[in-house]
């Protein structure tokens, strides 16, 4: 489910004509249509074969364990506790085996099973457990009811958000689901149609752009490797963030809404806002399911829920020592922050703040570990900030892909810069960005700047 | 703004944008323009031998062709009648193939020159195979093509009809320096189709490719040796030349034997001692693939030679080589 791909919309706009179809040809008839729901769970379960019939699979195998097994224990009356012990486990099973096996059994346990290598992680399979654990835990603490199945499975499925989030929650989606029916209303379209032409703003426009020019095999040459971070931050969060709000868009035409999961993250005045505004909906999941289970921020071992919290956050982005270190540097960084909290101006925490993770990102996108630690050793070593590095720098920039992204950095400190204004003004940062003119502008810029060829979302690998 | 407004707001920007891009790829991109009138010339010099023989040599590949081969020369110096239909890499097997198909007539021989990465990468045919394709109006080279080839979808096509930012950037600095648009120029071509470029410094690193067929190119060789065979058009593979460091030369022979080996299912592959790895770079212009003029004349020498003995690689021979090959036996 790529929305960047062709084929799904071509998928999606044969099966949305289809279910018009049908449910014209019911109305005249002269019988009543009340299949939307049916139908709607049907074109998420087509998209999701569409991408793969193993997807399809596990995805199944993990929405229909949940329900069932809810189902079973209210039958049987089981109490809460031994059965998110027991489902719980199973429910991320295929998780970890697709995920995590290669990393636990040949990077830890140096077993040397090259076909554990081989695994292919099943498109948003970390995304639909965690809401598929969110949906067991709320039903079961909360004593909620158990929705009807095909309710249950348009939650589980709807396909906007399926793959990469946002990780919504039973409150907030299934609601939604219950009363879903295929409306064309001009007033859902105005409002969704911006958010997808900024989301393809940002991943074709942008990130796929950005893609092109990354430097990535330098590893001594210290301007370079901040370069490097500086062109991954903006990468990442046009990515992620234009894939947040192509779903945004595409369920708010459906007449759904869905939790905003970006709000400009890089003008966050300290690491704590940071997490509030970048993927909201993992950030909501953490602290509900785990820091607050945990102890939260009371105790004397506040610090420790913070890095639990924060080590698993990065072992849910990738199975790696880096993403490990990834968030572990964030916990440190959280940790410092309430210990030491901000009085610089806000300009200066920002750019703290924005330093701070701009570091991170090496972390995050260095997967191989003796690289990263020659990177590191890199950037702490004097040496590596002479003139002739100066020099190497300046030849980059010379390339093709070096003057590229010269231009890109730029296009990309603009948005940032419409970004922070807005936030300042009306505290929505995407308002400008969305106004009419902005829009043209933007489609333009895509049409004429977007790469021939495609890139995968970067969070489809999580 | 209401809605239907903006709806026709969003519909003319984009369709006025994407009608400019496609112009511009079509008939203004410097690249585009050069691989039209490198094919006129090309075409020009085909029907010229094709009024002089009943037979020729059809040579198609990516710009290693293009770069190495000296049709005149194959023609005037050893009466061999060449066509180079050579175009750029990024064009893919799919395109050169389907243009040679309207080159070819029974009798005739079909050598296909493909650097042997086109053949192993498993890559979809990018934007520059699709505006050729259609800046010579054959959109059914990517639409509906023959042989029963990966066909892409009219919109897929259309959005592929757009310079990217990569383009318009580097585009942009050129016009700015006061550059040439585009490295090459129609003038540097010969009356048959060969360009010369100027000898210029390129990075000494060993070309590699991954040693197995990808599986679309299987189809493809499979298609064409059907047809070929079909239609009695001699069909066989010539192995490009390419720069590589002396110590290289031993493991990037073994991985072109190791490649032909595969090719070989499906044609004959021309003998060529070399095996396709060359470690004199100053037979070479400006890049590891494009011989210099001096690299040309000895490469068409040795093809014209090679296409006149007929002498093709035994399964034994590659095997042995891709087994196991000692770089001084050359």
């Amino acid at each position: 489910m790529n929305f960047a791909d062709l084929r799904f919309w071509q998928i999606l706009a044969v099966g949305l004509l289809l279910w018009i179809a049908v449910r014209g040809l019911a109305r005249f008839l002269g019988k009543r249509w009340e299949l939307d729901r049916h139908v709607l769970a049907l074109l998420s379960l087509s998209l999701l074969y569409a991408v793969g019939w193993k997807t399809l699979v596990i995805f199944l195998y993990v929405a229909l364990l949940t329900y069932f097994m809810l189902l079973f224990a209210r039958r049987w009356r089981i109490p809460e506790k031994p059965l998110l012990c027991f489902l719980v486990p199973l429910q991320v099973a295929p998780l970890l085996y697709y995920k995590y096996a290669n990393f636990i059994g040949n990077g830890i346990f140096n077993l040397n099973q090259p076909e554990l290598n081989q695994l292919l992680i099943p498109a948003g399979i970390s995304f639909y457990t965690f809401q598929k654990i969110s949906f067991v835990i709320d039903t079961l603490h909360f004593r909620k009811p158990l929705p009807s199945f095909l309710n249950y499975l348009n939650y589980a499925s709807f396909f906007p958000q399926i793959v990469a989030g946002p990780i919504e929650r039973r409150e907030d989606l299934l609601p939604q689901a219950c009363r879903f029916q295929l409306r064309f209303k001009a007033e859902d379209f105005a409002k969704g149609l911006p958010w997808m032409i900024l989301g393809f703003f940002f991943k074709s426009g942008l990130a796929d752009n950005l893609a092109q020019t990354f430097p990535r095999a330098e590893s001594a040459n210290a301007y370079l490797i901040w370069y490097a971070n500086f062109l991954f931050a903006f990468r990442i969060y046009f990515d992620f963030a234009g894939y947040s709000f192509i779903a945004f868009g595409l369920a708010r035409c459906l007449g759904v809404n869905l939790t905003l999961n970006f709000s400009s993250p890089y003008y966050a005045a300290n690491v704590a806002d940071f997490w509030h505004r970048w993927h909201v909906s993992l950030s909501q999941w953490f602290r509900d399911y785990l820091y607050i289970p945990l102890g939260g921020g009371r105790g004397w071992l506040w610090w420790c829920n913070i890095l639990i919290v924060f080590v698993i956050s990065g072992i849910w982005h990738g199975a790696g020592w880096n993403f490990i270190l990834w968030g572990f540097l964030h916990g440190l960084f959280l940790i410092t922050y309430r210990l030491f909290p901000f009085s610089l101006p806000s300009a200066g925490g920002r750019m703290l703040t924005f330093g701070a993770v701009l570091f991170s990102w090496l972390f995050f996108y260095e997967t191989d570990f003796q690289f990263l630690m020659q990177k590191l050793e890199t950037l702490v070593s004097p040496t590596a900030y002479g003139f002739a590095e100066l020099g190497g720098m300046a030849n980059y920039f010379l390339k093709p892909e070096g003057l590229l992204s010269l231009v890109l950095v730029a296009c990309s400190l603009m948005v940032m810069g419409v970004e922070a204004s807005c936030f300042r003004n009306n505290g929505k940062p995407y308002s400008i960005l969305l106004s009419p003119w902005a829009l043209v502008a933007m489609i333009v810029f895509t049409i004429w700047m977007a790469p021939g060829k495609n890139n995968s979302f970067i969070y489809f690998a999580f | 703004m209401n809605f239907r407004r903006q709806i026709i707001l969003v519909v003319t920007s984009s369709f006025v944008a994407w009608a400019g891009c496609a112009f511009y790829s079509l008939n203004l991109n410097p690249e585009i323009r050069f691989y039209c009138g490198l094919s006129k010339i090309q075409k020009s010099w085909a029907d010229l031998l094709r009024s002089k023989t009943s037979s020729q040599h059809i040579l198609i590949g990516g710009s290693s062709a293009l770069f190495s081969v000296m049709p005149e020369r194959a023609w005037n110096t050893h009466s061999v009648p060449l066509v180079n239909l050579g175009v750029a890499a990024g064009m893919q097997p799919q395109v050169m193939i389907l243009r040679a198909l309207d080159y070819i007539q029974k009798g005739d021989t079909l050598i296909l020159a493909l650097e042997p990465g086109l053949l192993t990468a498993n890559e979809e045919m990018g934007a520059l195979g699709v505006q050729y394709a259609f800046a010579m109006g054959r959109s059914d080279w990517i639409c509906r093509p023959a042989l029963g080839l990966r066909r892409r979808s009219w919109g897929s096509a259309f959005l592929a009809l757009r310079p990217g930012a990569y383009h318009i950037v580097t585009l942009a600095a050129k016009i700015v320096t006061q550059r040439p648009l585009y490295r090459y120029r129609l003038k540097d071509v010969s009356s048959g189709g060969w360009v010369s470029t100027e000898s210029r410094e390129f990075e000494d690193q060993p070309p590699r490719h991954r040693e197995k067929l990808a599986p679309q190119s299987v189809e493809i060789l499979k298609s064409l040796a059907r047809l070929t065979s079909e239609r009695e058009i001699n069909l066989m593979y010539a192995l490009p030349w390419a720069y590589c460091p002396e110590d290289h030369l031993k493991k990037f022979r073994q991985e072109n034997a190791s490649f032909l080996l595969q090719v070989q299912r499906y044609m004959p592959i021309l003998f060529d001692p070399r095996l396709g790895a060359i470690e004199k770079k100053s037979l070479f212009a400006d890049t590891a693939w494009h011989l210099s003029d001096e690299g040309s004349r000895i490469r068409t020498d040795e093809l014209a030679a090679q296409l006149r003995r007929q002498q093709m690689w035994k399964c034994s021979d590659l095997q042995k080589y891709a087994g196991k090959i000692a770089a001084e036996t050359f």
